[in-house]
C-alpha cells in the first residue's frame, strides 16, 4: 500500500494530482485554522449568552433567558445598568456615524477643490487621528476637554464620548469618499448647474449619488470604529455614562458581569451576518442575467 | 465646484484644535509637575524624564514591542496567504467571505477578549459545554505570553488580511499572462510579479496590527492575567492613580514621536503617498 | 430617497432628546458588587430619582476619580484611610447628622465604635461606617494540600512556594496600597510604615514571589480573584472576607458545591468603608437622603444578605444574629473576628500622604517587571 503511495508520488502525471490533492489539504486546513481563530471567541460568547448558569466556567443547560432579559424589564434577570449601557452605546454609535458620515462628505468634497498644497496638508492632519495609537488619542481629547471644565462643569459624559467618536470617525469618511470624487467627472458639476441647479442641489442630486459607494463605505467604516470602541471612549466618558467597551472593563470578573450582555452581542452579529446576506443576495440577483449572457457566447 | 473650498476651512480649525492643540498642552505638561490640568502649585521640572529610565517603563517598552513583533509577523504568515486563497480562489461570492471576515470585528472588542480568556483557562464554560458532549479538552494558557500574542493575532487578522486582498484583487490578470508566457513559473511569478506589488497591501496591514497591539492595553491586561508590564499599562495608570498627567504626557509625546517617525520612512519608500488606501 | 432621509432625521432627533435626563441622578462611586441593586432600584422609586453607579476598584483610583472633578460624585464609599486623605485636602462635605433620621449615636456596633472614635478622630462628621471587614486568604479546598498550607502558614504560602503543593495558583491584590500591605504583613512590618528600608524589603519580597511563581501561576487582579479561585483557575487569593460570603451566596444560588474557604491570620488589616459626600455633590440633599436609606436596619440586612460583608448596623448585625441561616454560615465561617479574640491583631492603615502612594505605586508596577 505504502510503496504504491510512493510509486503514484514519483509518476509524473500522477506527482501533479497529488500535489494538487496536498495543496487543497493545505489550503483547507489553514482556512480552518483561520476560522477557528476569527470565531472562536464569538462562539463562546454565543454558548455564553445560551448558558442557563451566570458562572464562566459551568455550562448550566440551554436558555433564552438573558434575551428575554435584554428586551423585557419584567424579567426576572433583568438588569437595568446593561440595558442602559446597550443604549448609551447604540445612541453615540448612531448619532456619531450619521454625523461624521454627513460632515465627512462635505469635508471630502471642501478638500477636492482646494489647491493641491493645502489639500495634501489637509490629508496629513486628517490621517493623524487613524494613524496615532488610540491612547494618544484618547489622552489628548481628556486634556482638551479637562481644560474646558471649569467652563462647562457637567462636560464630561455623553457629549465628550460624543465629540471623540465624531472626531475619529470624519477621517474615515474622508479616505472613503476622497477618491472616489478624484474618480467621477469633473464636468458633471458645472453641466448641472449649467441645466439651471442651484450649487446645494447640484451637489445633492449629481454629486453625491455618484460617490455613493464611497460614501457608504465610509459610513460603515465610521459605524465599526465607532460601536466597538474602547480605549478612547475610556479616557473621554465621564459622569457615569458607559458605553459596552468602558462597562465591561470594570466588570471583568464581577457579579455585576450581567451575561445579557453576551445576548446583545450574539444578537447584533446574528443581525448584521443577515444584513450582508440580504445585501448580498439583492447584489446577486442583478448579477445573474449578466452572468447567463455571456455564458450563451460560447 | 470652486466655491465649496470654504467647506474645507472649518476643518482645519478643528484639526487644529482637536489635534495640534493637545500636542503643546502635553509639551508643556511633560517639563512641569502639575495637579493634573489645574496649575496651583505646579512647577517647571525634568524628572519626567529622568523617570523615563525606570525599569517599569523600559520593560513596558520591551514587551509592548516585543508582542507587537510577534503578532504581526504571526498575522502576516497567516494573513497573507488567507488574503492569497481567497483572491486565487474561483469562488463566486467573494464578498461573502470577506463579509465573514470582517463580521467578528463587529462584536465587541473587549468581550472577544474576555471570551478568549475564557477559551485558555483551565476551567471555562466551553469546556464544560463539551463535557456535556463528552469530550474533555482545555487549554490551558491564560497569563502567558502566547495567550497575549493569540488575542492580539484574533483580534488585529481582519486588519491585515482585508488591505493584502484589495491589493491582490486589483492585479492586471494579463500581468500574470505576461509572465508566464515568458517562461515563469507559478512560484517566480509570484515572488517576482505578485508579491512585489501586493508589498503596499502588507505595509497597511503591518501598520494597522502593530499599532494597536503595541499600544493597547486591554488585550495584556485580561489575558496576561494583570502580570504584565506594557507601555498602555503605564500610560493607563499614570491617568488612574495620582493624576500623574505630567508623565503620562511625556509616554504619549514619545508615542507619537515613535510613530509618526516610522510613518515617515515608509513615506520615504513609498512615494505616492497611497500606503492607507 | 427622501422617506429614507425624513426617517434618519427623526430618529436622530429621537435619539438626540433622549440623551437629555429627565429626572434627577444621584452619581455614586462605590466598590464592584458592593451594593444590592434591588434596595437601590427602591430609593429610585421612592424618591422619584436615578441611581448611577460607578465602579473602581481601588482607593487610589477612587480618590483620583473624585480630584480630578470630571464627574460630579454625590457620594463614595472609600476606605479609612482614603477618608483621611480626602478630608485632609478638603474634598469632603460636613455630614449633617441631624437630616439623618435613622442616625442616633449608638447606631454602629460597640467595637466599631470604638474602632471609629480611635481612628475616626476628627472625621466623625464626614464620613457614615458602611461595611467593615479583614483581609484574608481565599483558597480552594479541591486540591490537596492547599488548606492545610494556608492555615498553617498564612501569608507565608504566597511569598514561599515550596509550601504549597507544586503548580499552585496565586492571586494577589492589584492595589498599590493592598500588595504592599501583604507583602508588610508577610514581613510582619508595621502596614503604616514610611521608611524606606521598610519599602526596599517589600520590594525584595515581591520580586521573590514573582521569581518563585512565575507568572504562569500568578494573577494580578482585584475582584476577578474570587470568581477565578470559585471556578478553581486559582488556588489561593488575597481577597477581602466579604468576597467570601459574596461567592457563597451566588454558589448556592447556582447550586455549586462549595469547594473553597477563607482563611484570615492573626496579623492583617482591619479595615471599614464609610460613606461620604464629596465636594463635587451637587445633590447634597438627596445624598443625605440616601445615606439615611442605608441606615435603616432591615436595608443594612439586606445589603449585607446580598454583598457578603459584615454591617457597621449594630440593630442590623443583631438581625443577622436572629437568622438561623446566618447564624450557623457565621459559626462555620468565623470571619469577622472582634476586637477580643484572643491573639488576633488586626491593624488599620492610616493616610500615609501623597508622596508615598506614589512609592507605593512604583513598588507594585516594579513588582510585575
Amino acid at each position: 500500500m505504502f510503496t504504491k503511495l510512493l510509486d503514484a508520488l514519483f509518476d509524473t502525471p500522477n506527482k501533479a494530482k497529488v500535489m494538487g490533492v496536498l495543496s487543497s489539504l493545505f489550503k483547507l486546513f489553514f482556512v480552518v485554522f483561520v476560522v477557528i481563530i476569527l470565531y472562536l471567541p464569538i462562539f463562546v460568547i454565543a454558548l455564553q449568552s445560551f448558558n442557563d448558569s451566570r458562572t464562566v466556567f459551568n455550562f448550566g443547560g440551554l436558555t433564552l433567558k438573558w434575551y428575554e432579559a435584554l428586551f423585557f424589564a419584567q424579567s426576572a434577570h433583568h438588569n437595568t445598568e446593561v440595558v442602559i449601557t446597550i443604549q448609551n452605546t447604540l445612541r453615540v454609535t448612531f448619532i456619531s456615524t450619521i454625523l461624521s458620515t454627513i460632515l465627512g462628505t462635505f469635508v471630502a468634497i471642501g478638500a477636492h477643490v482646494l489647491d493641491k498644497k493645502r489639500r495634501q496638508q489637509l490629508i496629513l492632519l486628517n490621517n493623524v487621528p487613524i494613524l496615532n495609537a488610540e491612547i494618544v488619542t484618547g489622552m489628548s481629547l481628556m486634556l482638551i476637554f479637562s481644560l474646558m471644565l471649569p467652563v462647562i462643569p457637567m462636560f464630561f459624559g455623553f457629549w465628550t464620548m460624543l465629540i471623540a467618536h465624531v472626531f475619529f470617525s470624519i477621517p474615515y469618511v474622508v479616505l472613503s469618499v476622497l477618491p472616489k470624487l478624484k474618480e467621477i467627472d469633473v464636468n458633471l458639476y458645472d453641466a448641472a448647474v449649467d441645466l439651471g441647479c442651484t450649487p446645494f442641489k447640484a451637489i445633492l442630486k449629481v454629486i453625491i449619488p455618484s460617490i455613493q459607494a464611497g460614501i457608504f463605505a465610509g459610513m460603515l467604516l465610521a459605524f465599526t470604529m465607532s460601536i466597538d470602541d474602547f480605549v478612547i471612549s475610556y479616557f473621554t466618558t465621564g459622569n457615569g455614562f458607559e458605553n459596552i467597551s468602558t462597562w465591561m472593563y470594570g466588570v471583568i470578573g464581577k457579579r455585576s458581569l450581567s451575561p445579557v450582555v453576551y445576548a446583545y452581542n450574539t444578537l447584533l452579529t446574528i443581525i448584521t451576518l443577515s444584513v450582508l446576506l440580504l445585501i448580498n443576495l439583492k447584489g446577486s440577483k442583478r448579477q445573474k442575467p449578466e452572468w447567463l449572457k455571456s455564458k450563451s457566447y460560447r | 465646484m470652486r466655491k465649496f473650498k470654504s467647506l474645507a476651512r472649518p476643518y482645519f480649525v478643528w484639526m487644529l484644535t482637536l489635534v495640534a492643540l493637545p500636542l503643546v498642552v502635553m509639551v508643556v505638561l511633560s517639563f512641569m509637575k502639575t495637579n493634573g490640568v489645574k496649575f496651583e502649585g505646579a512647577y517647571v521640572t525634568l524628572e519626567n524624564f529622568t523617570r523615563l529610565a525606570s525599569p517599569s517603563v523600559l520593560v513596558g517598552f520591551y514587551n509592548s514591542m516585543k508582542f507587537a513583533l510577534i503578532a504581526t509577523v504571526l498575522s502576516f504568515l497567516i494573513g497573507y496567504p488567507i488574503a492569497y486563497i481567497i483572491s486565487k480562489s474561483n469562488i463566486r461570492n467573494k464578498f461573502l467571505v470577506l463579509a465573514a471576515i470582517i463580521l467578528p470585528m463587529w462584536s465587541n472588542k473587549l468581550l472577544r477578549v474576555v471570551a478568549i480568556g475564557y477559551a485558555l483557562s483551565e476551567y471555562n464554560v466551553l469546556r464544560s459545554f463539551m463535557n456535556t458532549i463528552g469530550i474533555d479538552f482545555m487549554i490551558n494558557l491564560k497569563g502567558t505570553d502566547l495567550a497575549i500574542v493569540i488575542g492580539l493575532v484574533s483580534s488585529y487578522l481582519p486588519f491585515m488580511i482585508l488591505p493584502i486582498y484589495t491589493v491582490l484583487e486589483k492585479i492586471d490578470p494579463l500581468l500574470l499572462e505576461a509572465s508566464k508566457d515568458l517562461g515563469a513559473n507559478g512560484f517566480w511569478t509570484f515572488w517576482k510579479v505578485v508579491f512585489p506589488i501586493s508589498l503596499k497591501g502588507v505595509a497597511t496591514g503591518v501598520i494597522m496590527v502593530f499599532l494597536p497591539s503595541a499600544t493597547g492595553f486591554a488585550v495584556p491586561y485580561v489575558l496576561g492575567n494583570g502580570n504584565y508590564v506594557l507601555i498602555g499599562t503605564v500610560i493607563e495608570d499614570s491617568f488612574k492613580i495620582g493624576m500623574d498627567y505630567n508623565f503620562g504626557s511625556l509616554l504619549s509625546l514619545i508615542l507619537i514621536v515613535v510613530i509618526f517617525g516610522a510613518l515617515f520612512l515608509v513615506s520615504k519608500v513609498d512615494k505616492e503617498g497611497e500606503t492607507l488606501l | 430617497m427622501k422617506k429614507v432621509i425624513a426617517l434618519a432625521s427623526v430618529l436622530f432627533l429621537a435619539a438626540f432628546v433622549s440623551a437629555c435626563e429627565a429626572r434627577t441622578v444621584l452619581r455614586v462611586l462605590n466598590w464592584g458588587d458592593y451594593i444590592n441593586m434591588d434596595l437601590v432600584r427602591e430609593f429610585e422609586k421612592e424618591h422619584g430619582v436615578r441611581v448611577s453607579i460607578e465602579v473602581s476598584s481601588s482607593n487610589e483610583f477612587m480618590y483620583t476619580k473624585i480630584e480630578r472633578g470630571t464627574t460630579a460624585y454625590d457620594i463614595a464609599i472609600p476606605s479609612d484611610y482614603m477618608i483621611e486623605k480626602l478630608h485632609s485636602e478638603g474634598l469632603l462635605y460636613e455630614i449633617n447628622f441631624a437630616q439623618l433620621e435613622n442616625y442616633t449615636p449608638d447606631v454602629f456596633l460597640e467595637d466599631l465604635e470604638e474602632y471609629r472614635d480611635d481612628y475616626f478622630a476628627g472625621n466623625q462628621n464626614y464620613a457614615v461606617p458602611y461595611f467593615w471587614g479583614t483581609l484574608g486568604i481565599m483558597y480552594s479546598t479541591a486540591k490537596a494540600g492547599v488548606e492545610a498550607a494556608v492555615t498553617t502558614h498564612g501569608w507565608r504560602v504566597l511569598f514561599e512556594s515550596i509550601l504549597l503543593p507544586t503548580d499552585t495558583k496565586i492571586g494577589m491584590y492589584d492595589s498599590p496600597r493592598d500588595a504592599v500591605a501583604v507583602a508588610q504583613l508577610y514581613l510582619e512590618l508595621d502596614v503604616n510604615s514610611t521608611l524606606e528600608a521598610d519599602f526596599a524589603q517589600v520590594e525584595a519580597a515581591l520580586a521573590q514571589q514573582k521569581t518563585q511563581f512565575g507568572s504562569a501561576r500568578m494573577m494580578w487582579g482585584t475582584d476577578e480573584l474570587k470568581s477565578a479561585i470559585v471556578a478553581k483557575n486559582l488556588d489561593v487569593a488575597v481577597v477581602y472576607s466579604g468576597d467570601f460570603f459574596d461567592q457563597y451566596y451566588i454558589a448556592l444560588e447556582e447550586e455549586i458545591d462549595i469547594d473553597f474557604n477563607l482563611y484570615v491570620p492573626d496579623y492583617t488589616n482591619v479595615w471599614f468603608d464609610a460613606m461620604v459626600i464629596p465636594t463635587t455633590s451637587k445633590n447634597i440633599d438627596l445624598a443625605h437622603l440616601f445615606i439615611d436609606f442605608f441606615l435603616d436596619a432591615d436595608v443594612v440586612y439586606e445589603n449585607s444578605s446580598y454583598v457578603g460583608y459584615c454591617p457597621a448596623h449594630a440593630a442590623a448585625y443583631q438581625l443577622l444574629l436572629d437568622d438561623e441561616e446566618m447564624v450557623e454560615i457565621m459559626d462555620t465561617y468565623p470571619f469577622y473576628p472582634i476586637k477580643d479574640t484572643p491573639g488576633f491583631q488586626g491593624v488599620i492603615y492610616r493616610d500615609l500622604g501623597s508622596t508615598v502612594y506614589g512609592r507605593l505605586a512604583d513598588i507594585l508596577r516594579n513588582a510585575k517587571v
